[in-house]
């Protein structure tokens, strides 16, 4: 059914459909509406499963992983400072090898304090082996939650759906709600591992050696390469079931392009607008939408811009010190490229200010412009 | 298709499903707590030495039968002790500091007139030792009783036709009534004490006793009033304090009419004041030398003296007892300026240039005991400046080989529990002596705090290796696991009820009653198997207490010395980085 919804009641609604046994979540801004909704779901009795109201996000997440290695389905959702409490369980979560699937709403992070998007939080979270998948509008935010829950309990690993502030956690949009049915055909009933077992009791987590512990590593790297291959099958299949697919990247144009535009989420749709434009004009721009950013698919990336003369990588997130993040994985992913792209970073969109078509237009100005990109990224503001 | 090795849920995570015994948590410390008891601060200030936390441990129980046997471990007159013991124990009480003091002596009485048990024995090494007990006020019949505990024949002698002492001849019956007495005496006797009525006992009496028992214990008492000297102490209508008790509990008073002049600051004093109002007196008044706040008796008991209608006219000294003919007719005062002297010594200094006349129909003067030693005193048998008989504190020896004394006779201002107090070392010296020990004190691990009080429980029946030199302060014990519950107050009879007869004042706790306030107890320094230590060790390394009565005890091998357990003690039984 067709619905006018906000990125985070899209959110909500897919929670829903995918039939929690637990939700744990504590409230923060922008995040707090899908807390708010699940618990109107909980009341109305919509909502399968029990809500924990938990003191903390750090609670919340101990809640969810030990819930998970229960065998439940678990889900929690939170931005910015929540996310950052929590990073000593998502190391948990993860090396527990659970399938504990959450709503990240990019915020910023404080100091200053600000409510606007911006990607730095989830990140930061970048080597907490968390998958790691960026939306662009609404209706992927919803659609990535239910594949979510699919790929996390077939992979054992968690798995983090980012969203941004106010670009979708609050803009409404049209937003297409599966029904039940098609969804409980997509998404089998939960099957995890139950590791609380009174017929076979054992202690999770008890000391290892060096050496256990590095073939626990290996295990979970092995797994993250193979969640590759999972999420691009699980999107396949729900292409096939409900119409809609999104690929672990998306390649626009890109065949021939003097210059590949690398962006991530909500600045990928002005982009978008900004390359039909040109395209009537005659120029010849492509574009990459990075939507998995762990694993990184590198294979992907390499497959469409081996031959890219030019990338530009607009950004909304910082890595102080160096670039931006994405740019950053680019470079290193396309490092072995026979033809070597000339890849500049540009940071437009930090702090959650707008990036508009014409800053784009005007991105793609510089790079043309240049014989050779810098090493240091360029910040685009305001004319 | 076989699952990848990396989906496999047995090998992706690490689980222990064998015991973690294998690690040897305990290698990791230097430090470890210990489990050992120690003693309350009601305990310490108890000169009978009464193990109080363990026995309203037993009482939170609801098992007063335990309570009354923990009592009788040092007590053998807990009924008496339960009404007319100036409780000690009370102010020091850790609860005080909290939200109240916990009734100890209510929950003694209790125990008392509730419980049923029998004093437990301590030793048959006395077997075949005789020894003679003379006096049976409360040190003779501590002795006696102890004494006979230990093994030893025992032969009690009184002057008087009945056992017991001021306990039976002067204290009223509103503050210890006659079948109290008797309940505690049944449970002494049953130990096959002899008893020698009417006996009184001299010089050459004291020499044939020696013949044939090679111990003696006197505790004769303070029978002798001692009373300021002045004019008309010769009139009719003037008595001393235990004159007047003893006449009244005998039913043989005098005529008590219009105002009744009690003299004196103590609790003899209250008790001549508050029997005169129940024999009729229109008015009462109590005049002493001291000011309201030096009075020695208890202040409670002055309040309710006060709530009768008794006056109280402090800073008063006796000069002169006036007369109408024969009769008295009332007392001439002076102001007093100061009771005791630099050093502290009672010696009152009147303003002798003012009087203050106040007429009377009967005067009590309650000024004090002393010790009325006969022929016994003597060039073996010392006395002391103040005319008792002088003795060895430690052990209670006098000068005559196999003579022991204590209690009133051995002077100084006495109450019921140092009475008790001295019985009970009399018997350790005396058990000491016959069994031929040289040293006859008690041995450091008994004494209380360091003593003089000590537990014979401990000296010869030892149940635990309670550190009975520490005491635990409030300090010590943990705020967090301690609620607010202040004592409900003790219910008396109301003063118009309490002014119309004889009837015990205080009534009596129920078994609930006892039950809850017993509850109160922190039982500080004393392990009740709360069983926090276990149940917060994050290494399961607290073992519970064994079959064979060995308290909680720590696993070395496990213990890795966080603190936790000592943490969460709330009684200051568990230690930790101290030595044990």
């Amino acid at each position: 059914m067709r619905r006018f919804l906000t990125g985070n009641q899209a959110v909500a609604e897919a929670v829903r459909l995918c039939r929690p046994g637990v939700v744990a979540a504590y409230p923060i801004t922008p995040q707090t509406p899908i807390y708010e909704k699940l618990s109107e779901m909980e009341a109305s009795g919509e909502l399968s499963g029990i809500m924990m109201r938990t003191e903390s996000e750090h609670s919340a997440m101990a809640a969810c992983l030990s819930a998970s290695l229960t065998g439940v389905r678990t889900f929690t959702a939170t931005s910015s400072q929540g996310l950052a409490l929590m990073h000593e369980m998502l190391h948990f979560a993860s090396g527990g090898r659970t399938a504990v699937v959450m709503a990240c709403v990019n915020r910023s992070l404080a100091l200053p304090w600000a409510f606007w998007s911006d990607q730095t939080d989830s990140l930061s979270q970048r080597d907490t082996g968390w998958l790691q998948l960026y939306a662009e509008d609404n209706q992927e935010a919803l659609d990535s939650i239910i594949q979510a829950f699919r790929i996390a309990e077939e992979v054992l690993l968690p798995c983090m759906v980012v969203t941004e502030a106010n670009f979708i956690s609050h803009f409404m949009e049209p937003v297409e709600v599966p029904d039940q049915e098609q969804v409980d055909s997509f998404l089998p009933p939960v099957s995890l591992p139950r590791r609380f077992d009174l017929d076979n009791p054992g202690y999770v987590g008890p000391v290892v050696d060096q050496v256990q512990y590095r073939e626990f590593r290996a295990l979970s790297q092995e797994a993250m390469t193979l969640s590759l291959e999972v999420a691009r099958r699980v999107d396949r299949d729900f292409r096939e079931v409900f119409g809609r697919g999104y690929g672990l990247i998306e390649a626009v144009e890109v065949e021939g392009a003097e210059l590949v535009l690398v962006t991530t989420a909500t600045i990928t749709s002005t982009a978008r607008h900004v390359l039909k434009k040109l395209k009537a004009q005659g120029r010849r721009i492509g574009l990459v939408k990075i939507r998995l950013f762990r694993p990184f698919p590198t294979a992907a990336l390499r497959a469409v811009l081996d031959q890219a003369p030019r990338i530009a990588v607009i950004e909304r997130n910082l890595s102080l010190g160096r670039e931006g993040i994405f740019c950053s994985e680019l470079k290193a992913a396309l490092c072995h490229s026979p033809v070597r792209p000339q890849i500049q970073g540009y940071l437009a969109g930090i702090g959650g200010t707008d990036v508009t078509p014409e800053m784009i237009e005007r991105i793609i100005g510089h790079a043309l412009s240049r014989p050779e990109a810098g090493d240091e990224p360029i910040w685009i503001r305001e004319e | 298709m076989s699952k990848p090795r990396c989906l496999d849920p047995e090998l992706i995570i690490p689980i222990s499903r064998g015991s973690t015994r294998v690690f040897k948590t305990g290698a990791w410390t230097d430090r470890q707590p210990f489990h050992r008891e120690k003693l309350s601060p009601c305990r310490a200030a108890c000169p009978v030495g009464n193990d109080i936390p363990r026995a309203l441990t037993k009482a939170a129980a609801g098992d007063l039968d335990g309570a009354l046997a923990v009592f009788l471990q040092e007590n053998p007159l807990p009924g008496v002790c339960g009404r007319v013991c100036l409780h000690p124990c009370q102010p020091e009480c850790n609860r005080a500091q909290w939200d109240g003091t916990v009734q100890v002596r209510a929950l003694e009485r209790a125990a008392a007139d509730l419980g049923r048990a029998l004093p437990p024995p301590l030793s048959d090494s006395g077997r075949g030792k005789p020894a003679a007990v003379v006096g049976s006020g409360p040190a003779g019949l501590a002795a006696a009783f102890h004494l006979a505990r230990l093994g030893h024949p025992v032969d009690l002698y009184e002057a008087r036709s009945s056992l017991g002492g001021v306990l039976s001849s002067a204290i009223p019956d509103f503050r210890l009534p006659a079948q109290a007495l008797e309940r505690d005496l049944e449970r002494i006797l049953g130990l096959g004490i002899k008893v020698h009525l009417e006996t009184r006992l001299d010089r050459a009496g004291l020499k044939e006793l020696l013949e044939s028992r090679r111990a003696v214990f006197l505790a004769l008492g303070a029978g002798r009033a001692r009373v300021p000297e002045m004019e008309g102490l010769g009139l009719k209508g003037v008595l001393t304090g235990l004159e007047f008790l003893e006449a009244a509990k005998a039913g043989t008073p005098p005529p008590v009419t219009g105002r009744a002049l009690i003299i004196g600051g103590g609790n003899v004093a209250l008790d001549a004041a508050l029997t005169a109002r129940r024999l009729g007196a229109e008015e009462v008044i109590l005049a002493c030398l001291e000011s309201r706040e030096e009075m020695p008796a208890l202040e409670e008991e002055v309040e309710l003296a006060l709530e009768e209608g008794i006056e109280i006219r402090p800073r008063l000294g006796p000069r002169e007892v006036l007369g109408r003919e024969d009769r008295v007719a009332g007392v001439r005062f002076s102001p007093c300026r100061s009771v005791f002297d630099s050093e502290g010594l009672f010696n009152p200094v009147l303003d002798q240039g003012r009087t203050l006349e106040l007429e009377a129909g009967l005067v009590v003067l309650a000024t004090g005991q002393e010790p009325d030693l006969g022929d016994l005193a003597g060039p073996e048998l010392a006395s002391t400046p103040r005319g008792g008989l002088q003795v060895v504190p430690e052990t209670l020896a006098a000068g005559m080989p196999g003579v022991f004394a204590g209690g009133d006779l051995t002077g100084g201002p006495g109450s019921v529990a140092l009475a008790l107090a001295a019985g009970k070392r009399a018997a350790v010296s005396i058990h000491a002596y016959l069994t031929g020990r040289s040293e006859l004190r008690v041995p450091d691990p008994a004494l209380l705090a360091g003593g003089p009080g000590f537990s014979i429980q401990r000296l010869f029946r030892p149940e635990t290796d309670q550190d009975l030199r520490r005491v635990v302060a409030f300090q010590d014990l943990e705020p967090l696991f301690l609620d607010h519950r202040p004592s409900r107050p003790l219910e008396l009879l109301a003063p118009a009820e309490r002014r119309a007869g004889f009837r015990e004042a205080a009534l009596p706790l129920s078994h609930d009653r006892a039950r809850e306030e017993a509850g109160r107890c922190f039982n500080c320094g004393t392990c009740t198997g709360c069983d926090r230590c276990l149940l917060f060790c994050p290494d399961s390394s607290v073992r519970p207490p064994g079959e064979e009565g060995q308290g909680y005890c720590l696993d070395p091998d496990f213990c890795k010395g966080c603190g936790v357990c000592a943490q969460v003690c709330i009684r200051g039984v568990v230690g930790f980085g101290e030595e044990p």
